[in-house]
């Protein structure tokens, strides 16, 4: 096997590896942005609650207003979004009465309609000190809720400082909120 | 021709067309280059400027309830949800484009408003913040269950 | 469970593909023939572990299993079962799944090779497959596993976009793939040449049919997206001159030079080292593109779902898989061959073949440029650019005028230093025909130069691509008889290759109609007002409301008459999916073969009217056509055969 080297044939592999470089170097500043980006916006954690007004139900008195988180301040609080069609919704139905023991909780009706809403509340029991309807999904999105049932707890600055997407299950009850709430 | 001459002719030739390339591709990047900016570094860039005399694009949010369209003439706001820029737009928009979307808008900035002559959406809902993607393929995803 | 089988095919077939990779390297110097059975072995069974866990996969999704990941994000249970298959290639970790797919079933065709081609080169090539099998394998196994379970799986998937279900859009990626796969086979031609230092006329007749394929592949999968976003996206374009689209593009023009350069070799042994830099660059930008698309670097209106961890990865596999032939060619590129001293006159087919070399390779340079430059803008100041079509008409296009002047005339060139003896008589002929369109077009109502040159270029072009298959196939000559042999003969006369570059023609007339002639009409307009568009109406007749499955539809409807004939009805829609909230754009196009009629419906009521947007694209269809055209030639020319005796040079083994 013999070498002959001629610096034209070291050209191609010269050109190449600068482009490398120069993508990763790029490549690493992308990442370095992402990774600031993507933890705070997914999940909307140390951020304040979306200014979206939500229309609240009330199934004793027929008066409409939205529901005022002001009502909260200088509490923990939970905002659960549940939907009277939901399988998951009914699993957590007895944590989230659980967590209604602690602090306050607000309910927020995803695309559902008043009279089931009344019905699932009804079966299962009403643990909100609040509800709010969301028919068109539009506080979902505000909020950047995956699906229901998703849990947020907010601080008593009106800062939220936990998400949880799927059923509130025990053991995530046990290890996530309860500490939080200590 | 002969083979010692031939090397001599496609060196040279190799030489003028790579310099003719050279040449159309420096004075092409010199006029067609097209910077982009969200909102808020259009700002910082360029503080209180009215015009820019090149082509920008600008990239960000649809701001909510900012679409007025009218005679195919379509004006809306970019947010990036510290600073906004009004767009005015003449042709026709992507599917894509609705209110929260992530879009960008091609133009010139005339008088602080980008008067756009392209507005670009994705076609892959993972372009948007991933917290509405998430939401709203939920969406489409449950229309089986609601009662209306 | 069944998709945890799967996935375990998928670890066994990546542990082996190691041990595999291993094995060639272990026995590269030896001379027993039983190493390359092995190998051969070796790629049947991998071929079959990929296929099973790839049908594992496409069986989740038919059967809608909602508790993998990747099927709850890409499918809906109430999807049509064809989009259902579809949605698994439609993302990241099903198209790196179909990728493998279809490298371990060339590998698998390569292995079968019973041809003249020495067992060194075949073990080589059969090592070199399974090294990028086993790197693709890593990828997905530690960035995008496409067997991830959910916890919870939710009752129905997400993936019921109504924009992405469309079979442009389903099969733009696997004929794509089948493409950058194609270029991996020449590749790993090249890098076993440079390893084994054997590089000849068989190799080249053994290389140039997956180049072919690959080149074909590369051709209609650009097409499929063109068209795709000319019908859907709504506003007319077919190319934008995007960072994804150029991804694509580069590889392809690639191919393309290598096409003609393999063809130089395989006849007269020239252009060895730039044929082999070629094969291995053709694999480099398809890794480069994917790069491109799926790292996130670059914003285009094609997005993909991106991830910079997946783009360090590509770039490492890309580092490695052009740094190390590229490494190889440096030191081992000279030793192949002895340049044999061959004597060509100016006007010969290797000077054309020559320049268009090197017209296409200084093309993809301006194009990689127009593609990095942001790039490199961004890594040194970051400042955010992006460079648009204006930079690639004033780059691009004068850079590939040349090559279609010459492509004309190319074909009947003579080899060597004989010159052609009606050469001067078919080139006054084409320049006859030529002039005389240029006045013909210098006619039509709002021509340019650029239209002129651009309408004459492809006039040109088809009278060279007519006098060279009338002469060249010589039809009186053919033998008559059995149609098989007849079509035989046709494409042994160069068949495949008159057809594609007749396709190139049509494609150019295409984009004179489109780009220099097309007319628009905006306007507001009401039930009962007529459009003229050169003497054709448009009749604005009713619009209707209607219910669609999930979505409200408004639907006007047009009728076109020439004369008081009927020629169509027009129903360009607006449709709005209420839990989508999402309002889309149905265009509605009448494709006729001298040009489409592009209706698109804006808002209004009856009050006030509708705002209808009308485009007239003259001969738009032309330019997929066109493609398809060259796509065409090249899979005919994968059956021609070659008839010419091999001269065998084999110095420096190892």
């Amino acid at each position: 096997m013999s070498y002959n080297v001629k610096i034209i044939k070291m050209l191609p592999l010269i050109l190449f590896f600068s482009i490398v470089l120069v993508l990763g170097l790029v490549l690493y500043q992308v990442k370095y942005d992402l990774k600031d980006t993507k933890e705070l916006k997914s999940q909307l954690i140390g951020k304040s609650i979306p200014l979206i007004s939500i229309p609240e139900i009330n199934y004793d008195k027929k008066i409409n207003k939205n529901i005022n988180f002001n009502d909260f301040k200088n509490n923990i609080f939970a905002v659960n979004f549940f939907a009277s069609w939901c399988a998951p919704c009914r699993i957590e139905a007895p944590v989230v009465e659980e967590l209604s023991k602690f602090i306050p909780v607000i309910g927020i009706a995803y695309k559902d309609n008043a009279e089931d809403n009344k019905k699932f509340l009804n079966d299962y029991g009403n643990p909100y000190d609040k509800i709010g309807l969301d028919n068109l999904g539009k506080v979902a999105i505000e909020w950047g809720v995956y699906g229901v049932p998703e849990t947020f707890l907010i601080n008593r600055n009106g800062i939220i400082i936990y998400r949880h997407a799927g059923p509130l299950l025990y053991d995530v009850y046990k290890t996530d909120i309860l500490p939080l709430l200590e | 021709m002969k083979p010692k001459y031939r090397r001599l002719v496609i060196i040279t030739l190799i030489i003028i067309i790579l310099g003719i390339a050279t040449q159309l591709i420096l004075m092409a990047l010199k006029d067609n280059i097209i910077y982009f900016y969200s909102p808020n570094d259009l700002k910082l860039k360029y503080g209180e400027t009215k015009n820019i005399k090149n082509k920008i694009r600008i990239g960000g949010l649809v701001l909510e309830d900012s679409v007025i369209i009218e005679n195919n003439k379509t004006t809306f706001i970019i947010t990036d949800r510290s600073h906004q820029i009004k767009v005015y737009f003449d042709g026709s928009l992507p599917d894509l484009f609705r209110e929260g979307q992530g879009i960008i808008a091609e133009g010139t900035f005339i008088k602080n408003n980008l008067i756009a002559s392209q507005v670009l959406a994705k076609h892959d809902e993972n372009y948007m913040p991933p917290e509405v993607a998430e939401a709203l393929k939920k969406n489409g995803v449950w229309q089986g269950d609601i009662k209306q | 469970m069944i998709p945890e089988i799967g996935h375990i095919l998928l670890i066994i077939t990546f542990v082996s593909s190691f041990i595999q990779s291993i094995f060639w390297i272990i026995t590269l110097g030896s001379r027993n023939t039983v190493n390359l059975i092995i190998l051969q072995k070796f790629a049947v069974t991998n071929f079959i572990l990929i296929s099973s866990s790839f049908s594992i996969l496409l069986y989740s999704f038919i059967i809608s299993d909602f508790s993998l990941l990747i099927v709850t994000n890409n499918s809906h249970s109430l999807k049509p079962l064809i989009y259902k298959i579809s949605g698994l290639w439609g993302n990241h970790e099903g198209s790196l799944m179909l990728w493998t797919l279809i490298l371990t079933f060339f590998t698998y065709l390569i292995s079968r090779n019973k041809s003249q081609i020495s067992f060194k080169l075949l073990s080589s090539i059969l090592g070199v497959q399974t090294i990028i099998l086993f790197s693709f394998l890593a990828f997905i196994l530690f960035t995008s596993n496409p067997f991830e379970r959910l916890e919870t799986p939710p009752i129905d998937g997400k993936g019921l976009n109504p924009l992405l279900q469309d079979p442009g859009l389903a099969f733009h990626p696997p004929i794509l793939y089948l493409g950058y796969v194609g270029l991996s086979v020449s590749f790993s031609f090249a890098v076993a040449a440079l390893i084994t230092g054997e590089i000849n006329q068989i190799w080249a007749r053994q290389i140039r049919p997956w180049i072919t394929i690959a080149w074909s592949a590369l051709t209609l999968g650009i097409a499929l997206g063109s068209w795709w976003a000319y019908y859907e996206l709504g506003w007319g374009g077919w190319w934008f001159w995007d960072p994804v689209e150029n991804a694509s593009f580069m590889p392809w023009l690639i191919a393309t030079a290598l096409l003609h350069s393999v063809r130089l070799l395989e006849t007269r042994l020239i252009l060895v080292s730039w044929t082999v830099l070629l094969a291995i660059l053709g694999f480099s930008f398809s890794l480069l593109g994917t790069f491109i698309v799926r790292s996130g670097l670059l914003t285009s209106v094609h997005a993909f779902a991106t991830d910079p961890s997946r783009g360090i990865f590509i770039l490492i596999i890309l580092t490695i898989a052009t740094g190390v032939p590229l490494i190889l060619y440096a030191i081992r590129s000279s030793d192949l061959y002895t340049e044999k001293k061959i004597e060509f006159s100016v006007f010969s087919k290797e000077t054309a073949l020559l320049i268009n070399n090197l017209f296409l390779s200084t093309a993809t340079l301006t194009i990689l440029i127009g593609t990095l430059y942001p790039l490199f803008l961004d890594a040194f100041n970051g400042e955010k650019i992006s460079i648009g079509p204006a930079y690639y008409n004033a780059t691009f296009a004068p850079i590939m005028a040349p090559v279609i002047l010459i492509m004309a005339i190319a074909p009947f060139l003579n080899w060597g230093t004989k010159i052609n003896n009606n050469f001067s008589k078919k080139i006054l002929f084409i320049i006859f025909i030529t002039v005389l369109g240029a006045l013909v077009l210098s006619m039509i109502k709002g021509a340019t130069l650029f239209s002129i040159v651009c309408g004459s270029l492809s006039i040109w072009l088809f009278s060279g691509v007519l006098i060279n298959f009338i002469s060249q196939t010589k039809l009186n000559n053919l033998k008559k008889g059995e149609f098989r042999s007849w079509l035989n003969q046709l494409i042994n006369n160069n068949l495949g290759m008159h057809i594609a570059h007749l396709g190139v023609a049509v494609f150019l007339a295409g984009i004179t109609g489109e780009q220099f002639f097309k007319t628009e009409i905006n306007g507001r307009k009401n039930i009962g007002d007529i459009i003229k568009i050169g003497d054709r109406s448009l009749k604005f007749d009713d619009v209707k409301f209607e219910s669609g499955p999930n979505y409200k539809s408004e639907m006007a409807i047009f009728t076109l008459s020439k004369n008081n004939n009927l020629i169509d009805t027009l129903k360009p829609e607006k449709r709005f999916y209420p839990v989508q909230q999402t309002q889309t754009t149905e265009a509605a196009i009448l494709s006729e073969f001298f040009g489409d009629t592009y209706l698109v419906l804006g808002d209004g009521n009856k009050e006030i009217g509708w705002s209808v947007r009308l485009y007239y694209n003259p001969l738009v269809s032309w330019i997929w056509g066109g493609a398809c055209l060259m796509a065409l030639g090249g899979i005919i020319s994968i059956f021609r055969n070659r008839k010419t005796k091999p001269n065998i040079i084999i110095r420096n083994t190892i």
